[in-house]
C-alpha cells in the first residue's frame, strides 16, 4: 500500500518549480479576453462541418485507384484464369532439383518458429515502451 | 475566494446569462492545478501557458459536451493531459526522437531551466520522474502529487484502477532504481 513512503520521506512534495511573478494574477484576466462572447460554437476552434460531396470524395478517389491499379495489372499481366506461364520459366523451375529448390524456399519462407520469435520480440519490444 | 459550490457553477455555466462570470470562476480556480499538472509532465513554462490557455478555450468551445453527471475537474484534467500528450508526441516527432530520447532529453531540460529552483536532490528526483514513460509519469503525478484517488485518476485516463494501480507501483520502482543508479 505505501509503496512511495520512501520517496516521499527521502523527497517529499516540494515543487522547485516557479513562474514569473503575477502569472496567476493575470492568468484569468488575460485568458478570458481572449473568449468568444458565447461558449459555442467557437469560432477557429472547432472543425466545419464537411459537406456530403467532401466526405465521400476521398473514397471516390480510393476506388478510381484501385480500378486503375487493377486494369493495368490486367493489361500487364493479360487474363490470369487463362494465359499460361512462358514455357522457358515453367521449365526453369521444374528442371531445378529438389536439393536447389529446397535453400530457395529457405530463404523465400518464414517457418512458424521464426514468425513466433519475431512476434515476440516485437511484442516485448512495445511493452518496454509501455 | 468565496465558497466554490460545484452544482451551482454548473448551473450556471450551462446558462447563456451566466456562463461567462461561471467560466471566470473556473479559471481562477482549476488554473493552479492544471498548470502544475501540465508542468510537471515536461513542457517548458511558455508551453505550459500555452497549453493551458488551449485547455480552457477547448473547454469553452466545447461547454455543451460537458456532462453535468461528470466532475467539472475531471473534464478539465481530461483536455488538459490530451493537450499535453499529443504536444509531447508532436514535439517528439518533430526532433525525430524516440521515446526513450525524448524523455531523457526533457530530463536533461530541467537543468537549463529558468523556472526550476530545486536543489540537487530535487534535481535528480524530478529527472527521474521525467523519465518514465507519459502515461506512467502521468499516473504517478497525479496519484504523488495532486493525491487523486484511483477511481478519479480512472475517470480522466479511462483507465481501470487495477492497471492505475499497477503503472503507479511500477512508477515508484523506476524511479527508486534511477536515483539508486545515479546516487
Amino acid at each position: 500500500m505505501n509503496e512511495d513512503k520512501e520517496l516521499l520521506r527521502k523527497y517529499g512534495k516540494k515543487n522547485p518549480y516557479r513562474t514569473p511573478e503575477g502569472y496567476f494574477d493575470d492568468f484569468a484576466g488575460k485568458l478570458m479576453q481572449q473568449l468568444p462572447d458565447t461558449a459555442a460554437p467557437c469560432t477557429g476552434q472547432t472543425p466545419e462541418r464537411l459537406r456530403t460531396i467532401d466526405r465521400i470524395k476521398p473514397w471516390c478517389y480510393m476506388a478510381a485507384m484501385f480500378a486503375g491499379l487493377l486494369f493495368s495489372f490486367r493489361w500487364i499481366v493479360g487474363d490470369a484464369g487463362t494465359a499460361d506461364l512462358p514455357t522457358e520459366r515453367v521449365d526453369l523451375v521444374s528442371d531445378m532439383e529438389e536439393e536447389d529448390l529446397e535453400p530457395l524456399m529457405d530463404r523465400l519462407l518464414m517457418d512458424d518458429y521464426t514468425l513466433y520469435q519475431y512476434l515476440t520480440e516485437a511484442d516485448a519490444d512495445l511493452l518496454l515502451h509501455e | 475566494m468565496k465558497d466554490y459550490n460545484e452544482a451551482e457553477t454548473i448551473r450556471q455555466l450551462q446558462t447563456p446569462q451566466t456562463q461567462r462570470k461561471a467560466f471566470a470562476e473556473v479559471v481562477n480556480r482549476y488554473s493552479r492545478p492544471l498548470y502544475w499538472q501540465i508542468r510537471r509532465m515536461g513542457p517548458s513554462h511558455d508551453d505550459t501557458n500555452d497549453l493551458l490557455q488551449n485547455t480552457f478555450i477547448k473547454a469553452w468551445s466545447n461547454l455543451e459536451s460537458f456532462r453535468s453527471e461528470a466532475r467539472l475537474s475531471t473534464w478539465l484534467y481530461r483536455i488538459a493531459l490530451n493537450e499535453t500528450l499529443n504536444f509531447l508526441n508532436r514535439q517528439r516527432a518533430q526532433q525525430h526522437l524516440s521515446i526513450d530520447d525524448a524523455d531523457a532529453s526533457l530530463a536533461n531540460q530541467l537543468e537549463s531551466d529558468p523556472y526550476f529552483d530545486g536543489d540537487e536532490t530535487q534535481l535528480r528526483f524530478e529527472q527521474a520522474i521525467r523519465r518514465l514513460p507519459e502515461k506512467q509519469r502521468m499516473v504517478f503525478n497525479l496519484k504523488y502529487f495532486q493525491e487523486m484517488k484511483y477511481e478519479e485518476i480512472a475517470d480522466i485516463t479511462g483507465t481501470s484502477v487495477g492497471a492505475l494501480k499497477a503503472s503507479y507501483h511500477l512508477a515508484v520502482k523506476k524511479i527508486e532504481d534511477f536515483l539508486m543508479t545515479t546516487h
